[in-house]
């Protein structure tokens, strides 16, 4: 049953009464449930189909995008719901820009719209407190959307319970192109002054810190609609382990089933923990002391599966403590009945 | 004598009062107890109905593994008549990504390589995420195996070192077998984690360099000096470069492509075969028979 017989079917079922507060509250029941399990931290969506969809059920060019945009709409409120706290989505590939010049004037115009229907009051970004971040090359967007995007940004800058990050014009060649751009703006001086044998001026970590996906860590689940198995220059760089999900369905028909069943139960407890000890080996055995926030990443993951020694070692090797971390490892010595160690921990604390 | 009456009360009184604060306290005590014993309840149902839902799941993933299995087994035994000749011509590159333990079982790999010869595949990029150096041994010794077993030239790309050991062996066993019409050539590359993001790292430095070095370019637009192909030209300078493969397999058991060169993975399909001590001959028939039905469009 997709989106749109979904949408039919409530309709005609919410003039019964009470039934469009029984699927909500069906719904959080069904969430309360999934939350026990590992949730991603991070999602993203590629929103393909929209145009197959419009030729199946005969509608006019571009009508399928506007399907989509309701299907996005509620695929976004279920992920934020869930407390799935950043959500990426590739609305606009700069290879896009090759198709009619009409359908491309169409997008930009729906997307024009749907920015400023953003900004309302009502708008699921107020709801959600979500920061709304316009990723990719915005030069090459006309100028009523760029304006539009950056106006966008700019009101959301103070939200902090989520965060939103759709790609326009973004192609992941053009990203690593653009860092290298800006990489050498930054270090100049440094490359004019390098030695041979000496390191190389421009490091691993000065690349990833202009790319425009720095704003939050890896996606953990890519959910790419319409059964295709691309990644079609999207998040090359950052999908290292992050788990590909390709179901069948259109994008205006994907469901909250999808998002249940397959990216979330498939994200079982042994991915989980193979990630962790992939980036657990990498990170130490690197010798790098891991970030902040993917130290106490690492953490909270190790000690929700009850490998103490791992979040241990993590802690220890964390240069550069915040109280975040700390207060998560105090919990996981806390949660498995570790007192002494919670207590040292809290007096160093004071 | 009021007095007294009411010095004799209040003892009474205060213990009474004492006993009515200490039932209202046992009272919240309990209701608090209750509280915390029916949160304790539901947290326990939930985890019950999860642990249910994720048994339903891995149910119906085991069930599907078993069918997929017994396609395989169909298809290896030359039933199916679609998967029997396979149209090769749009399959150019094709890589294979395998997970880092289970690439240290080099008879299974010897045999995967084996069953692509079959096939008809010529070009193949092995990938796994820990350096070449802990590979070579492993994957020396499996390419000498193919050599002799199966009258392979291999031409081994990223592996310098080994190359010249492994083309002396091959020109010693071509001197003894003569020459061989109907000898199969395959290319094989190998990379790893430090071909791709540490890689385009490198990239950058040599392009940087390369342009604040060359002082014709200066008063030359940024964006005309970092374009797509020129970093393309220095990913291969630092020879982090290749072709782009066409289908990606991935062999282990998380549907990740495990830091594959970001740079040569722009439209190529992804497709999870399980573990590799699990692979079957006709689930990679079966997979490279869906590459050849899909239309890429390229975005357009």
């Amino acid at each position: 049953m997709d989106w749109f017989q979904m949408a039919g079917l409530r309709n005609l079922l919410s003039n019964y009464f009470k039934t469009e507060a029984l699927f909500s509250i069906v719904r959080k029941f069904v969430f309360s449930i999934l939350s026990v399990g590992p949730i991603p931290n991070h999602i993203a969506f590629i929103l393909d189909g929209n145009r197959r969809y419009a030729r199946n059920w005969n509608m006019q060019e571009g009508e399928g995008n506007k399907v989509g945009f309701l299907a996005l709409m509620s695929m976004l409120n279920y992920c934020y719901e869930l407390w799935i706290k950043y959500v990426t989505l590739y609305a606009f590939s700069i290879d896009n820009f090759n198709r009619w010049p009409n359908e491309v004037q169409y997008v930009m115009d729906l997307l024009q719209e749907k920015i400023e229907g953003l900004l309302k009051e009502e708008s699921i970004v107020n709801n959600y407190r979500i920061r709304v971040y316009f990723l990719g090359n915005l030069k090459l967007l006309n100028e009523l959307v760029r304006l539009a995007a950056k106006k966008a940004m700019a009101a959301t800058a103070k939200n902090d319970k989520a965060v939103l990050m759709i790609c326009v014009a973004y192609t992941s060649i053009d990203e690593i192109v653009h860092v290298v751009q800006e990489s050498y703006n930054e270090k100049k001086d440094d490359i004019r002054h390098h030695e041979i044998d000496k390191e190389l001026p421009i490091k691993l970590v000065d690349l990833e810190k202009h790319m425009y996906m720095a704003v939050a860590l890896d996606a953990d689940i890519l959910v790419r609609t319409s059964g295709e198995t691309c990644l079609s220059n999207f998040l090359l760089w950052q999908t290292t382990f992050c788990q590909l999900y390709s179901p069948n369905a259109l994008w205006p028909e994907i469901s909250l089933r999808h998002l249940e069943i397959e990216a979330i139960g498939a994200f079982s407890i042994l991915v989980e923990l193979r990630r962790t000890k992939w980036v657990h080996c990498s990170t130490i055995r690197g010798g790098s002391a891991p970030e902040v926030e993917i130290g106490t990443a690492l953490l909270n993951t190790s000690s929700k599966y009850g490998a103490i020694d791992a979040s241990s070692k993590v802690f220890d090797k964390m240069l550069q403590e915040s109280i975040v971390s700390r207060s998560a490892m105090i919990a996981t010595y806390g949660m498995h009945v570790n007192m002494q160690n919670a207590l040292v921990l809290l007096i160093e604390m004071k | 004598m009021g007095d007294l009456k009411t010095q004799r009360e209040t003892p009474n009184n205060s213990k009474i009062r004492l006993k009515e604060t200490i039932h209202e306290i046992e009272g919240l005590f309990v209701s608090v107890a209750h509280f915390h014993f029916v949160r304790e309840i539901w947290a326990f149902l939930l985890r019950l109905l999860w642990n249910f839902i994720h048994l339903v799941i891995s149910t119906s993933h085991f069930l599907l593994g078993t069918a997929n299995t017994f396609q395989s087994y169909l298809i290896s035994s030359g039933l199916l008549r679609k998967y029997k000749a396979l149209d090769l011509t749009e399959l150019q590159y094709l890589a294979i990504v395998v997970d880092s333990e289970e690439a240290h079982n080099t008879s299974k790999i010897v045999e995967l390589l084996h069953w692509l010869s079959i096939v008809g595949v010529k070009n193949i990029c092995l990938y796994d995420m820990d350096g070449k150096d802990s590979k070579a041994n492993a994957f020396l010794s499996s390419m000498i195996l193919i050599a002799q077993n199966f009258h392979i030239f291999i031409v081994l790309g990223v592996l310098k070192v080994s190359k010249e050991i492994i083309l002396e062996e091959l020109a010693d066993k071509s001197y003894e077998k003569g020459t061989c019409s109907d000898q199969k050539e395959m290319a094989f590359e190998f990379s790893s984690f430090s071909d791709g993001k540490e890689g385009a790292a490198k990239a950058a430095n040599f392009l940087c360099s390369k342009y604040l070095k060359d002082s014709s370019l200066d008063g030359v637009d940024e964006e005309q000096l970092f374009t797509e192909s020129k970093m393309t030209e220095a990913l291969r300078a630092v020879d982090c470069g290749g072709p782009e493969p066409n289908l990606l397999l991935v062999f282990g058991l998380a549907r990740c492509h495990l830091g594959f060169p970001a740079w040569r993975m722009r439209y190529t399909e992804i497709v999870h075969m399980g573990p590799l001590k699990a692979m079957k001959y006709g689930a990679i028939v079966k997979a490279i028979y869906k590459f050849t039905t899909v239309r890429q469009n390229y975005g357009s």
